[in-house]
């Protein structure tokens, strides 16, 4: 019976594969990499955190680990539960290592240094207006193209110009903002978004030529569907044929981020955000009625995508952290004194998860106080997992106290449960990326549904295609000319001929 | 007089108002917009599809406000529901009851009062963005003669029930690419003009489609590659027929921050993720200029005029909210403004027209006596078969190719015309699969007539047969072009004690389908056999003369009407009356049923005399200088393209015309 | 429900649809509908469905083993129960009917009157009942709303052979229907 060839492979690839080869590179962690800094260390390296009845060591390394690691779930005890512990264990690492400093010193005692992700390739410069080649030549980012309402701005010894808030002609994700409602923070600032990609996928993308619309054209009119690598450890399958690259291989990760502005006259306290001076830019508007603007502000992160493709998991695992005060939880009180994105006291308050009321206009910001009314006022709606809550405290307070990151909550995991194909083994001509279910190729994920109350606000119920599910949305991305783009929007913003 | 409150007031938020809107708000005039439905941001797509998701009936009301069955009386926007959501809710006597204040359907169930003598099957939708909520996205141009129907075909015959219309095509080409562009059509000019320049489709010089084409479904491969080309088809003498691919509003690329389209196959009753244009896109364009101001939830009630030849000086609303209980609504609210445009669709539209009363035994805008009258509809008629071999139904979008190539030729003196759409999805809206097929061979019965043994099946049986069903099944819907008729028609009754629940009276319908217009169903039957017969197929269609009560009786099915044309068929080749090709198997059919497409068109038609029509070419009313009434209610004849694309380009001229107007007289 | 009722349903379940056991009731599930379904079958069948379930465990146990198709026939009261020479009780096989349609649909056709609710009523016991419904699986395509897919599938033959979609093997697709059918009671 073949499916139950395919039921016992998707086992062996989830648990089987995660057991091996996710252990080698733990070990691997421990030994080398950041920790001969030297830098004094205020928080454990690791903790063992228990869930669902096993034992998951998160580890505060600077290695992007490669697949999660399930080797410690019984067989028999396999199941959803159970393996969202090891999916989330995987994001807490994954988020450890991304936001350690760029030159890989770990996160410490009240540090907040630029990261690894901020160091990616931003969306505004793969893409740029004309659809040129962007310039690199040896392989590393090419310089950001600043638009020239910022340049004056741009200060020499600003550690970072984060460009975001520019507003590509097409959104990388139409939920988010301007189509299905901006992101006003209690203060009256909108958010702004900006999306980065490791080198992996930005190499993919170059070497592809599918950073203009021409190029994308070629790629599909040749017959290729874009496929990005996929991240694996090195081993054999049980035939001794090779399952990822000779040493293992780093794939695809794109990391999306929420900002908001830290406006110290309101009362947000910039040491409880990861910051980064940035260069604000609007777009001029498309009828002309006003003009582009850049303004230098510090922002603080409050929301952050992650998404990784790895050999088992075509589909991508799709991690989603927040600023642990960014809103409450729906029928559980408004408990603090203080949110990003909820007003606790205020009777005049758009409605709760409800996009504020047009026209959306964010040079015509901070909105007065009169205005209160068209700020976004926001809740969770589908509560944090208790397992994941637990393991959140544990991880805060032994690895991350005393840092910024200690502010930061994981919301949840989402990852494909029926990822792949029968006989859909990876190989190098597939980018070491397992065949995609045919059936279903959003991989039938868990949980179901996920939002981010940053990123996916107006939509976080349970309604199937209408409500936010990483996985479902994105199995929607295509390129401009409407071929699948492997789950992620971004292509879709290539411009030029 | 006082400062008018607004340079614009736009009533109705479906297609028409927000491509005014956006079109004078971009160039800084101050528009209020009022909307009679609810507000429906983007969140209410949840709402929406999960009601769609968790009704048992999927139709294309299913997912939207008022719940389904919702009595009329109690609503503040009750829907016209359609016919066959009522089932066997029609009364065994309708017929003989009908006149003496009786209607075809329960007044507690129907909203439209159907006084006949035939049902009016088309709905549409009272809620922010209207109709467009559950518009498929076809989006064809008209075609050169459409526009001149009576000198083309009937110069010489006065009965010719044919008007033409004011403008010719080449008055619309500009405006239909700049609809083209705001809806965000996919299509592909060379395509459409290689096979259907026969029959005057037309475009202006170097144009192109804002999108790439939809791809063709197997399906549409699979006939295309059994008939294009051919030429023999009876009553078509001499004209080639092909399949071509169907323009649709739908993202054939990411455009406009909305998706692809992904294939759910779903346009009617919902795209659950907006890869399909619809009005609140154009409105949500509006908006963002910051010039409109927009009410929903505000019944507009009355327009306001001294008599014709007098300018339009307010509109009167009526704002709604549901209570607990009922409905509280406000007193009568007056707006100004320097430009009133009624956007409320064929039926609303003339409904408020005709409630407008200037206190001297007139209402507004109505010197012709033409308002509500020559409502139209494309009758729709449905053939469904079985391919001999798999073709793959129930994927992609609804429908991506149709017959264009036999809308024109000279069979319009005497017959109507048709365009045919083929659909990709099975037997869905012909039996309402897969629900009907699976409890016939789970339950061992024959509603499908396609499980004539009444087998009971489970397990690799139950699979294979259904695969063998649902891979096999489809269907062509024909669109035929009805004919404008007087006494076919919108009126409002205030004595009839029936009323909605803001109190205000019920649109009273009279509607029927002329000979001209049934003999195009007779053409439509023996096109589908033909077809069959070169495809191999087996026509299942079934048009039922009678319905059969709770008690077992039969009586007459108020959809069904005489076959037109028995010669028509008499004379047809035997091979062609083989009971496999036929509808019903009859070689020679007693009658057929229609469907309603969800084209409410002409009750308030564009016309180059005053005397004969209510609004002029730019829609402008005859009696009253600063009223426009917009949209398909216009149109004189209703052709055999959809409608809305065609709405949309004559709004964009209408937006002309009252920019115009606004910078010369104020 | 006990965890042996569960393994009874889902089995029974892989039988009547036709589909193997691990792809409707798989062991890594988001989503849940066995257990769903199962109890919604309990709570609206009197206690039809526990004795159904009974049937059909005391079938699986009859040595020397009766064949699926055998099993199948009982349950469905197209033949006899091999032991008692009688259809078994036809409260049990409408039971059995109503929970394949929920299988197929994600709609509960009530099979017989109980309290509550009269014979025929349908409901659609979740979004994702309907959306998962296994109608949509033997036509080798989605639910009418919920692709699965991407932009253009529509332009080929299904990527997954009918083999893969049902994850059983003797299934074979592509025979044409029988269509002797046509006009019995037009
Ligand atoms: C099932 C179906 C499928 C269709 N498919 C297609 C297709 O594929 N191609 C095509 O071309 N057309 C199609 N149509 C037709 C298309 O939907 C309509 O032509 C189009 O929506 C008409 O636009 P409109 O602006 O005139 O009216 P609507 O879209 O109906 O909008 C009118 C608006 O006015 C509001 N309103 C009404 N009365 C009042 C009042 N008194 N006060 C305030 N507001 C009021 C209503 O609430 C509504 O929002 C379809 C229709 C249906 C039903
Ligand atoms: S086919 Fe589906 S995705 Fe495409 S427009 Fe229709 S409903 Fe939307």
């Amino acid at each position: 019976m073949r499916l139950l060839k395919l039921a016992l492979l998707c086992c062996v690839l989830i648990v089987g594969a995660y057991a091996i080869y996710h252990y080698q590179i733990k070990g691997k962690n421990s030994t080398e990499g950041p920790l001969a800094s030297g830098t004094p260390q205020a928080s454990a390296m690791s903790t063992t955190v228990s869930c669902q009845g096993a034992d998951h060591v998160i580890t505060n390394g600077a290695a992007i680990p490669h697949l999660p690691d399930a080797s410690m779930i019984a067989s028999e005890d396999i199941s959803v539960e159970s393996l969202q512990c090891s999916f989330d264990a995987y994001s807490w690492d994954l988020f450890l290592a991304l936001n350690h400093d760029a030159d890989g010193a770990l996160v410490t005692g009240g540090s907040d240094d630029p990261t690894v992700w901020e160091s990616w390739a931003e969306s505004s410069y793969i893409f740029l207006p004309d659809g040129a080649t962007p310039a690199s030549t040896d392989g590393s980012f090419p310089p950001r193209n600043v638009p020239a309402e910022c340049a004056g701005l741009h200060d020499g010894a600003m550690k970072i110009v984060l460009q975001i808030g520019k507003r590509p002609d097409v959104l990388e994700e139409f939920t988010e903002p301007f189509q299905s409602g901006p992101l006003i923070d209690a203060n009256g600032h909108y958010s702004r978004f900006a999306i980065s990609v490791n080198q992996s996928m930005y190499d993919y993308i170059l070497d592809n030529e599918l950073y203009n619309k021409a190029g994308q054209k070629t790629f599909s009119q040749a017959g290729n569907e874009v496929n990005f690598s996929c991240s694996c450890n090195e081993g054999t399958d049980a035939d001794g044929n090779p399952i990822c690259a000779q040493g293992g291989q780093q794939g695809a990760v794109m990391a999306k981020a929420a900002w908001k502005v830290i406006d110290t006259a309101k009362n947000d306290d910039p040491s409880l955000f990861h910051t980064v001076e940035a260069l604000v830019f609007t777009e001029a508007a498309k009828d002309g009625s006003r003009p582009a603007m850049c303004e230098k502000q510090l922002v603080g992160l409050t929301g952050f995508h992650i998404a990784q493709k790895t050999s088992n998991d075509t589909q991508g695992l799709w991690s989603t952290f927040e600023h642990a005060d960014n809103a409450p939880t729906k029928g559980q009180g408004a408990d603090k004194p203080k949110y990003n994105y909820f007003n606790p006291d205020c009777a005049d308050c758009n409605a709760v998860n409800e996009p504020p009321a047009q026209p959306w206009n964010p040079d015509d910001q901070p909105l007065s106080d009169a205005r209160i009314g068209d700020r976004s006022q926001i809740e969770r709606v589908i509560a944090i997992h208790q397992d994941t809550d637990a393991m959140n405290a544990q991880v805060q307070s032994e690895l991350l106290a005393g840092t910024v990151w200690a502010n930061y909550e994981l919301v949840s995991t989402q990852w494909p449960t029926a990822p792949t194909a029968p006989n859909a083994a990876p190989t190098a001509a597939t980018n070491w990326c397992s065949a995609i279910n045919e059936v279903d190729k959003s991989g039938n994920p868990a949980p179901a549904f996920l939002a981010n109350t940053t990123l996916e606000t107006y939509i976080q119920g349970t309604v199937p295609q209408a409500s936010s599910s990483c996985i479902n949305c994105h199995l929607n991305a295509t390129m401009t000319d409407g071929q699948f783009s492997d789950f992620t929007y971004l292509l879709e913003r290539a411009r030029g001929p | 007089m006082s400062d008018p409150d607004y340079d614009i007031i736009i009533v109705g938020a479906g297609v028409a108002g927000p491509i005014i809107a956006k079109e004078l708000s971009q160039a800084g005039a101050k528009i209020l917009i009022i909307e009679g439905g609810p507000e429906t941001p983007p969140t209410n797509r949840e709402e929406y599809m999960s009601n769609f998701l968790l009704n048992t009936v999927k139709t294309l009301e299913s997912p939207y406000p008022p719940g389904m069955g919702a009595n009329p009386a109690k609503e503040a926007t009750p829907r016209a529901t359609i016919a066959q959501t009522f089932g066997n809710n029609v009364s065994p006597t309708w017929h003989a009851d009908l006149g003496a204040g009786n209607y075809i359907y329960n007044a507690d169930v129907s909203y439209l009062l159907q006084e006949g003598p035939q049902p009016f099957l088309s709905g549409y939708k009272r809620i922010t963005g209207g109709t467009t909520w559950h518009w498929l996205g076809t989006s064809l141009r008209f075609l050169e003669h459409d526009f001149t129907m009576k000198s083309t075909y009937g110069a010489d015959d006065p009965d010719y029930p044919m008007p033409d219309w004011p403008i010719v095509v080449d008055d619309l080409l500009d405006a239909y690419g700049r609809a083209e562009h705001e809806i965000g059509v996919s299509a592909d000019v060379s395509i459409q003009t290689k096979e259907l320049a026969q029959i005057g489709l037309k475009y202006s010089d170097g144009y192109s489609y804002p999108m790439q084409e939809i791809p063709p479904s197997v399906l549409d491969v699979q006939i295309a590659a059994a008939l294009n080309g051919f030429q023999n088809f009876i009553n078509f003498e001499g004209q080639q027929v092909f399949v071509t691919s169907t323009p649709a509003g739908r993202n054939s690329q990411p455009d406009g921050n909305r998706r692809t389209c992904a294939g759910n196959t779903n346009c009617i009753p919902i795209c659950p993720i907006q890869a399909k244009w619809d009005g609140t896109v154009t409105l949500a364009g509006a908006q963002s200029t910051g010039n409109v101001t927009f009410k929903s939830q505000c019944v507009v009630t009355k327009v306001v005029s001294a008599g014709y030849g007098q300018p339009v000086t307010g509109i009167e609303y009526i704002h709604w909210e549901n209570g607990p209980t009922k409905i509280t609504k406000s007193e009568p609210i007056t707006a100004t403004a320097k430009i009133y445009v009624i956007a409320a669709h064929a039926i609303e539209t003339p409904k408020l027209m005709l409630m407008s009363d200037m206190g001297n035994g007139q209402t507004v805008a109505n010197s012709s006596d033409q308002m509500g009258r020559n409502l139209m509809d494309h009758p729709l008629y449905l053939s469904w078969s079985l391919m001999p071999e798999q073709i793959f139904g129930f994927r992609g979008p609804l429908a991506t190719s149709g017959i264009e190539s036999l809308r024109d030729g000279p069979f319009r003196s005497d017959r109507a015309a048709w365009r045919c759409e083929i659909g990709n999805e099975g037997w869905n809206f012909a039996i309402g699969d897969p629900w009907t097929t699976v409890s016939d061979f789970v339950d061992g019965k024959n509603a499908s007539h396609t499980n004539a043994n009444m087998d009971r099946l489970f397990g690799a049986g139950l699979i294979e047969q259904l695969n063998s069903h649902f891979t096999r099944q489809w269907r062509m819907g024909f669109l035929v072009e009805q004919t404008p008729e007087a006494d076919s028609r919108v009126t409002i009754n205030r004595d009839n004690g029936i009323v909605d629940g803001l109190h205000l009276p019920r649109p009273v319908i009279n509607y029927k389908l002329s000979e001209y217009t049934r003999r195009g169903f007779a053409s439509a039957e023996v096109f589908s056999r033909q077809v069959y017969q070169m495809l191999g197929a087996t026509n299942f269609t079934r048009n039922a003369q009678n319905l059969t009560a709770a008690d077992g009786t039969e009586f007459p099915n108020p959809v069904w009407f005489e076959n037109p044309d028995r010669d028509m068929f008499e004379a047809l080749p035997d091979a062609l009356k083989a009971p496999e090709l036929c509808a019903n198997g009859q070689a020679v059919p007693d009658g057929f049923t229609y469907f309603g497409a969800g084209h409410l068109v002409g009750t308030y038609r564009m016309g180059s005399v005053a005397r004969t029509s209510v609004v002029d070419s730019h829609s402008r009313s005859w009696d009253h200088s600063t009223l426009f009434l917009v949209g398909d209610g216009v149109f004189p004849t209703i052709t055999t393209a959809n409608p809305t694309l065609t709405l949309a380009a004559l709004a964009m001229r209408t937006a002309d015309a009252i920019k115009a107007q606004l910078a010369t007289t104020l | 429900m006990s965890n042996s009722d569960q393994k009874t349903f889902n089995a029974m379940s892989a039988l009547l649809t036709g589909f193997n056991e691990q792809l409707i009731a798989p062991q890594v599930d988001p989503i849940g509908l066995p257990k769903l379904f199962l109890q919604w079958a309990t709570d609206h069948s009197g206690g039809d469905c526990a004795n159904l379930l009974a049937t059909f465990a005391s079938l699986q146990a009859i040595v020397p083993a009766l064949s699926t198709d055998e099993i199948g026939s009982v349950i469905m009261g197209v033949s006899p129960d091999p032991t008692t020479g009688e259809p078994i009780d036809e409260n049990q096989t409408a039971v059995a009917q109503a929970i394949l349609k929920l299988w197929y649909l994600g709609s509960w056709y009530q099979p017989f009157d109980i309290a509550g609710a009269a014979k025929g009523k349908e409901t659609v016991v979740s979004d994702q009942a309907y959306i998962k419904g296994l109608a949509s699986q033997s036509m080798q395509s989605h639910a009418m709303g919920n692709s699965t897919l991407t932009f253009g599938y529509w332009d080929k033959p299904p990527a997954a052979s009918l083999q893969v979609t049902t994850g059983n093997d003797e299934v074979s697709a592509g025979g044409p229907p029988d269509t002797s059918g046509w006009g019995a009671s037009a």
